[in-house]
């Protein structure tokens, strides 16, 4: 159970960054 | 050898002592564990975000276009995911404590995967979409900031494939360490010094405050884990007191604390060991702690000389001084509030923790029943025979030997741990037990195949990690 944890952490985590990328991405095309 | 005992030890009479309630109070509460678990969590997910905050929150710079943004923000990421790696790898224990430091790393290795195909990602898309701005290779023409971040991808991913291959590549473990460290610090710095060389988020005291900090931070960090901690560990040094053949190629080595003995550690834990040379040196190695606190301070480990270092290990004179970090890991009876009873399986010398974790059962005189099912290749290369059968008059303890290539006489288990076995020897109640598992990934592996098959929740069954690279 402990290893699936760390491997939907790092899935999660990546998830987050791609996400705030996204935000990041159209925030900026509004200026 | 002929085997001198009954391979499958009938139940021991059940001691009946009066502190069964006193041995599960000490159990670590789950709420308070998975409370702490997801507070990191969240803080984690915090420090990941901050960057993006941070960077939205002041001036915002003219759009690149949606691709060259994009890219931009998955790299803040990946930063972002590289200095984590530092803080997960820096064995703070307020960190690893609700997770287990074996799923720590083990966390560490999927997130630099992560990481280096986000930066990736980030390279990819410049190097498709504005190949123009990459500018040239050549560094000493290339703009500086560039090569920085060249260097620093090159790095990363050395780091990645010099861990993953590790034994193919032959490295020895302590030159991995040494290369790890460099290759990491190196394309750390130099993947900061491209985003204050791009300097595109660099320009208000909010992003100044962030880089400042992050940079601050990791040096920190850097002091703490290599200066202070080794010079804590100088302060309380550790003696060699006694040296034992356990069988099965197994030395024990018995240590006393000169100084701080080990606090609050748990049976099953493990400690960062290291023999005859400075506590600032890189040569340490995990290993269990095979005893249980109860008879502490001394602490015991056992060794397989495996033909790397541990070799000179297993022959360390008594005397030595030694150094131990720890205690880390959750491969613990004391983390399994309410068990009924315990199923635990080992292969070969991951009988350690194990055993450890059998000691503070015995020591409290737990009368909660254990199956024990102990594989090895051959009856000589079972460790702690002789202890673990005289365990039996102390705990409930069924004990299972399963040999590989059994001698003349033996009508014990013989083969693979496999479900057929499982079902001979586990008792029907015991699906709802935890089981913890110790032994060589394959092993381990087929075990949690098999055991799921045969109806144990994924929840009942653990296991530690003992190869971290």
């Amino acid at each position: 159970m402990r290893p699936t944890l760390a491997l939907t952490l790092t899935l999660l985590a990546t998830l987050l960054i791609v996400a705030l990328s996204v935000w990041m991405t159209f925030s900026l095309d509004l200026i | 050898m002929k085997p001198e005992i009954d391979p499958v030890g009938a139940d021991a009479a059940a001691a009946q002592p009066e502190t069964a309630g006193a041995s599960r109070a000490r159990a670590d509460s789950p709420a308070i564990v998975w409370t702490w678990a997801a507070g990191l969590i969240l803080a984690g997910a915090l420090a990941l975000a901050a960057p993006y905050l941070v960077v939205m929150s002041g001036p915002r710079p003219p759009s690149g276009g949606r691709l060259w943004d994009f890219s931009v923000g998955l790299g803040f990421g990946a930063l972002g995911l590289a200095a984590l790696q530092f803080a997960l790898t820096g064995r703070l224990r307020w960190l690893t404590h609700p997770f287990g430091a074996d799923i720590v790393y083990l966390f560490h290795r999927y997130l630099s995967w992560a990481a280096v195909a986000l930066m990736l990602g980030h390279f990819g898309i410049f190097y498709v979409w504005y190949q123009l701005a990459l500018g040239e290779l050549n560094p000493l023409t290339a703009r500086w900031e560039l090569t920085a971040a060249r260097l620093s991808l090159l790095c990363f991913v050395a780091l990645v494939v010099s861990s993953q291959f590790r034994e193919r590549l032959g490295l020895r473990y302590e030159h991995w360490r040494y290369i790890h460290i460099a290759l990491a610090v190196t394309g750390f710095v130099a993947a900061v010094a491209h985003v204050l060389g791009v300097g595109r988020f660099t320009e208000s005291p909010e992003q100044r405050a962030l880089w400042l900090g992050v940079t601050l931070g990791w040096l920190a960090l850097l002091i703490w884990v290599r200066i202070i901690r080794p010079w804590v560990q100088i302060r309380n040094p550790w003696q060699v007191v006694a040296r034992r053949d356990e069988g099965g190629g197994v030395t024990t080595l018995e240590l006393e604390p000169l100084g701080r003995p080990l606090k609050n550690w748990k049976p099953g834990q493990f400690a960062w060991l290291s023999v005859g040379r400075s506590a600032f040196a890189l040569k340490e190695h995990p290993f269990t702690i095979s005893t249980a606190p109860e008879r502490g301070p001394n602490l015991s480990f056992s060794i397989k000389a495996l033909g790397d270092d541990t070799e000179q290990l297993v022959q360390t004179p008594v005397g030595t001084r030694a150094y131990v970090d720890g205690p880390y890991g959750a491969f613990s009876v004391d983390r399994k509030a309410g068990a009924e009873g315990f199923v635990m399986i080992a292969g070969g010398v991951g009988i350690t923790p194990i055993l450890s974790n059998l000691h503070a059962l015995q020591s409290r005189r737990d009368p909660r029943p254990v199956v024990l099912i102990y594989a090895n290749p051959d009856w000589d290369s079972a460790a702690f025979r002789d202890e673990l059968q005289a365990m039996q008059s102390d705990l409930r303890l069924t004990l299972i030997h399963v040999l590989d290539d059994a001698p003349d006489g033996w009508q014990g288990e013989t083969g693979r741990v496999d479900a057929a076995l499982l079902d001979r020897h586990l008792p029907p109640e015991s699906r709802d037990w935890p089981h913890m598992l110790c032994g060589p990934g394959p092993m381990i592996d087929a075990l949690r195949a098999a055991l799921r098959d045969g109806g144990v929740p994924a929840r009942h069954i653990d296991f530690e990690i003992f190869e971290l690279v």
